[in-house]
């Protein structure tokens, strides 16, 4: 077997990645005077399940669960929806002002979003949406964000031309074009972009910040931040309910990747 | 195809919920913000909650916010102006924030409330209020620094009791020294295993600053104070704690949770009472208790620092507003916070100086030590440019705290010379 | 014929993107621009020219230590995460035993909530009694105060970055080394070329693009580090960690110079926009398309 010394080295390598990983699991199940013990010890003296259970029911982390599910699963499918239509848009046709439209839509990611954050805010304050999940969706639904745009793009440019001239000339429509040629040719990306995304927003913290108020709207990020305080952190608890947090995404991630795996014979298609 | 559609359908009725609140309700309905842990924001909740009992005619909404992100947050509501009718701000924001006129002036309700009256309050509190000469909030979460001690560490070294040295005037600067000292042990590889003195951190040592008849800037905060001898002394002394005498851990942010007080590995400890109902719940093996900042060699080193509850100046239902900041600092929401929960230290004269609040059943025993800051300690140097001169004499310091710069002297005239720049600059640039 | 008109449907196709760009960025973006013009203190409001650009050009010493600190760390933390992203992917995309695994092992480091992973580090390097130092010592090392010591702190955050490199840009890399078609390298194999020049000629022409994109995305990221410095460092110890962003929201939402910061955003802007424009010029000379519409 030519692939054993590869297996080794990965083996060693995830070791070392996992090290922080494995302290923040070990750290989850510590009782609070062992967090910190010195030298550090790997395996509780006594493995304190129960920290997840004081963990979840420390805040209504269940409502909030949900709250972040909505939230998260909505702007996955317009990103992953949006961002491909407009990735499309930019890389299979040549209209005036497309390359400079292109750029603005790179440059967007450029401007920092500490000195646009007042004034979008204001924006969602006159359509009356704060304390809503509108702003947290809707932009997803416009396009997905310049990331997203480009990432598709670049792929839609390493898939030949000629598959979709091909099937034009069999009398598909653009939008048929977009839906059955390039949309299950670029599996491996889409699901790149729509795993991103749900991690993304999974996790994204300022947002619910800034345009939610009601307790009852919260996401999860919000509520592993009040683990945290001056007078010193409930690190064991922070640790636990974090844990539970990435769940969903570790799962997730483990079934999707198969689709990163599928690849796309492009040789059979397009006859190179 | 299908199935998306569902979804979409589940999500957009999901959106509509998240959208109608139920408005057949005809109280006024005010908003309150506030930041805290889980428990500080469990007791924010709990006294909204009597206050809404109370007075039927109002619903008060807290908003409860993480405070790692309070200010990012409440900035964004001032500066649309979508600020919650009721908002608390800690002291170091608050005379900055005062300057932008986002608050609204109590003097029309204090003078005309003839419940209210300030002279319950303690002195020191209601001046901490006042910006630009208009009162502009009610004091909460009131106190001073104090000094947390392991009593069973300190017995087993044979050291007195450091409560009872204060009482006769002997707890200064260099027994605190001499105490770190013996307390700080190392194991066989020349490693600490235990500290003596938790470092002074902001602004832990500018009441160091005061006890050693220095400040860190003027009386009317318009210049640097730093380049006196007094000024070198006292951060000389506080860099030396682990520079020279190596007494105490680390001064890196969030770092020393290995050493936390609670771990009994770290005999003393600077912090406020505020930080004790952690340890009354997790600390079970030693005994412990508190006592005030050691005197300096100019006198005591006790300061003392609120927050500020204050009313948003556009607010649709000021009396409504007033209600509430009222009853936040009654006596009723004041022994609740502050003698049942023991979060901080009333701004209540009477209740400071009632035997509930002095003679608790569970530690820390020494109240008195909290009395004692907010009666006669200091107010911190706090103007509308604070955040800004905390930055820049907190980056100088940093590499006297972190053993990179050993003259204090030296780093000292850095910083002087750094906040007077700052401060004869235009404030908007 | 379709085919006369592909234009005016491409227009089509972008205006989702085209409609929210107008709604939600553009605005924001010219009230920021005005705003740099202006001294505004979240109270009042006044024109005052140029004078927040020749504030930060000319007499801010923090606008250039920032500049310093942020163009240090991309310079390590872009190239090694690129290197890293790309070994892992290319380990990860042979058919090994547990790959999936494997896959999911490397990506969770990038999972952990910031606020989590920024305690867990300051554990790591903690000075007294943190896992590193502790490492250190069993060898007779140690005794660094990592994140309170000018000198290590930035490396520290290189590190950091650096144990992410199996997240989402390893997964950009290995979608990009599926869409490689296996072909290529049966060709190359039969002309009998070895696996490094596989590598060299099939692998790396072809990923060419993705390679870009991360290049471009990762600079951009190095010059938007905002959340680990906030939250383990506050731009300490003496600003050697007073990334740009953090800069830049200092003077917004602590100083309030909401004037400056925007005149700070817009010189980032035009930084990364230069950085950007020079990159996508060069990139005519060694990344690799396909599938670009030619008409």
């Amino acid at each position: 077997m030519k692939k054993a010394p590869l297996l080794v080295f990965l083996i060693l390598l995830s070791v070392v990645a996992l090290v922080p990983f494995v302290w923040t699991v070990s750290t989850a199940l510590k009782d609070d005077q062992e967090v910190f013990a010195f030298p550090p010890r790997w395996i509780p003296e006594t493995i304190q399940w129960g920290n997840f259970q004081k963990a979840w029911t420390a805040l209504p982390f269940t409502q909030w669960v949900l709250n972040t599910l909505v939230i998260t699963i909505a702007c996955t499918i317009g990103q992953m929806l949006t961002g491909s239509l407009v990735a499309y848009g930019f890389s299979r046709f040549k209209f005036k002002g497309r390359d400079t439209l292109f750029g603005i839509v790179i440059a967007t990611m450029m401007l920092p979003g500490q000195v646009t954050m007042i004034p979008v805010f204001m924006i969602w304050r006159e359509l009356r949406a704060i304390d809503t999940y509108w702003p947290l969706i809707l932009p997803a639904f416009f396009g997905g964000g310049a990331f997203n745009i480009f990432l598709i793009r670049q792929f839609f440019l390493s898939i030949p031309n000629e598959l979709d001239e091909a099937a034009m000339i069999d009398g598909a429509s653009y939008l048929r074009v977009w839906w059955q040629i390039l949309l299950p040719l670029s599996a491996p990306v889409l699901a790149t972009v729509g795993v991103l995304s749900f991690i993304g927003h999974w996790d994204d913290f300022n947002g619910p910040l800034i345009y939610l108020n009601s307790p009852e709207k919260y996401t999860v990020s919000i509520g592993l931040r009040m683990f945290q305080d001056s007078y010193g952190s409930e690190t064991n608890l922070l640790m636990a309910a974090s844990l539970i947090h990435i769940l969903p995404t570790i799962v997730l991630f483990f079934f999707a990747q198969r689709y990163f795996m599928r690849g796309i014979q492009l040789s059979g298609l397009g006859g190179r | 195809m299908k199935q998306a559609l569902a979804f979409a359908g589940i999500l957009i009725a999901a959106l509509a919920a998240s959208n109608c609140t139920t408005q057949t309700d005809r109280r006024i309905q005010l908003r309150y913000m506030a930041w805290g842990n889980v428990e500080q924001l469990a007791l924010e909740q709990e006294l909204v909650d009597r206050f809404n009992r109370k007075n039927p005619d109002i619903n008060v909404r807290l908003f409860k916010v993480p405070q790692s992100a309070y200010g990012n947050k409440s900035i964004v509501m001032f500066a649309s102006r979508t600020s919650p009718d009721v908002v608390r701000v800690d002291h170091f924001n608050f005379p900055q924030l005062a300057d932008r006129n986002y608050f609204r002036d109590l003097s029309e309700f204090t003078e005309t409330d003839p419940e209210f009256k300030a002279e319950e309050f303690f002195p020191l509190a209601m001046q901490e209020n006042y910006s630009n000469g208009k009162l502009q909030a009610l004091n909460v979460l009131f106190g001073g620094g104090v000094m947390i001690y392991n009593k069973s560490l300190l017995a087993k070294a044979g050291l007195a009791d450091p409560y009872e040295l204060s009482k006769k005037g002997e707890w200064t600067t260099d027994r605190a020294l001499e105490y770190g000292i013996k307390l700080t042990e190392f194991d066989s590889n020349g490693r600490p295993s235990q500290f003596g003195l938790g470092f002074p951190n902001m602004p832990f040592y500018i009441g160091l600053m005061y006890g050693f008849g220095a400040n860190l800037l003027n009386e009317d905060l318009s210049r640097s104070a730093m380049d006196t001898p007094e000024a070198a002394q006292a951060l000389q002394w506080v860099a030396d704690l682990r520079w020279k005498h190596r007494v105490c851990p680390s001064p890196a942010q969030g770092a020393n949770a290995a050493f936390g007080f609670e771990t009994g590995r770290l005999a003393m400890e600077f912090n406020y009472i505020g930080v004790t109902s952690r340890y009354r719940e997790k600390i079970k093996d030693f005994e412990w208790d508190i006592c005030p900042l050691p005197d300096g060699p100019k006198g005591k080193s006790l300061f003392v620092k609120g927050n500020q509850l204050v009313m948003y100046r556009e607010t649709k239902h000021p009396e409504a507003a007033w209600r509430l900041m009222k009853f936040i600092v009654s006596e009723e929401a004041e022994r609740f916070l502050y003698i049942e929960q023991r979060r901080q230290s009333p701004t209540r004269i009477k209740l400071a100086q009632s035997s509930e609040f002095l003679e608790p059943k569970a530690p820390p025993f020494n109240m008195p030590a909290v009395t004692e800051s907010v009666k006669s300690g200091k107010v911190l140097p706090i103007g509308p440019r604070w955040p800004e001169v905390v930055t820049v004499v907190g980056s100088e310091l940093d590499g006297l705290f972190a053993g990179r710069d050993r003259d204090a002297k030296v780093v000292l005239q850095r910083a002087h010379k750094a906040v007077n720049k700052l401060l004869s600059e235009d404030p908007g640039l | 014929m379709k085919k006369h008109h592909p234009g005016r449907w491409g227009f089509v196709f972008i205006l989702p993107w085209l409609i929210g760009f107008l709604l939600f960025t553009a605005g924001p973006m010219i009230a920021s621009l005005v705003l740099s013009f202006t001294r505004y203190d979240l109270n009042t409001i006044h024109f005052i020219g140029t004078k927040n650009y020749e504030r930060i050009l000319f007499d801010e010493p923090l606008f250039w230590k920032s500049l310093q600190v942020t163009v240090t760390y991309a310079f390590f933390s872009v190239p090694l995460g690129i290197a890293g992203s790309l070994g892992l992917a290319l380990m990860l995309n042979q058919k090994v035993a547990g790959e999936r695994l494997f896959r999911t092992l490397f990506y969770l480091p990038s999972l952990v909530p910031s606020v989590a992973s920024a305690l867990l580090w300051s554990w790591i390097f903690n000075a007294d009694n943190g896992l590193l130092n502790y490492t250190l010592g069993l060898f007779g090392w140690g005794g660094v105060e990592w994140l309170a010591d000018e000198k290590y702190t930035l490396g520290a955050f290189v590190v950091m970055s650096l144990w992410g490199i199996g997240g989402g840009r390893m997964i950009i890399f290995l979608a990009g080394l599926q869409g490689i078609s296996e072909s290529y390298y049966e060709a190359a194999r039969l002309d009998g070329a070895s696996a490094w020049r596989q590598f060299r000629n099939v692998t790396l022409p072809l990923l060419s693009p993705v390679m870009f994109f991360n290049l471009i995305l990762g600079v951009i990221g190095a010059f938007q580090v905002f959340t680990q410095a906030y939250i383990m460092t506050a731009g300490g110890p003496n600003n050697a960690t007073l990334f740009y962003a953090l800069s830049i929201f200092r003077n917004a939402f602590e100083y309030f110079k909401l004037g400056k910061a925007s005149a700070l955003a817009w010189v980032l802007f035009l930084i990364l926009l230069a950085i950007t424009g020079i990159q996508f010029w060069a990139s005519r000379r060694w990344v690799h398309y396909e599938g670009e519409a030619k008409s």
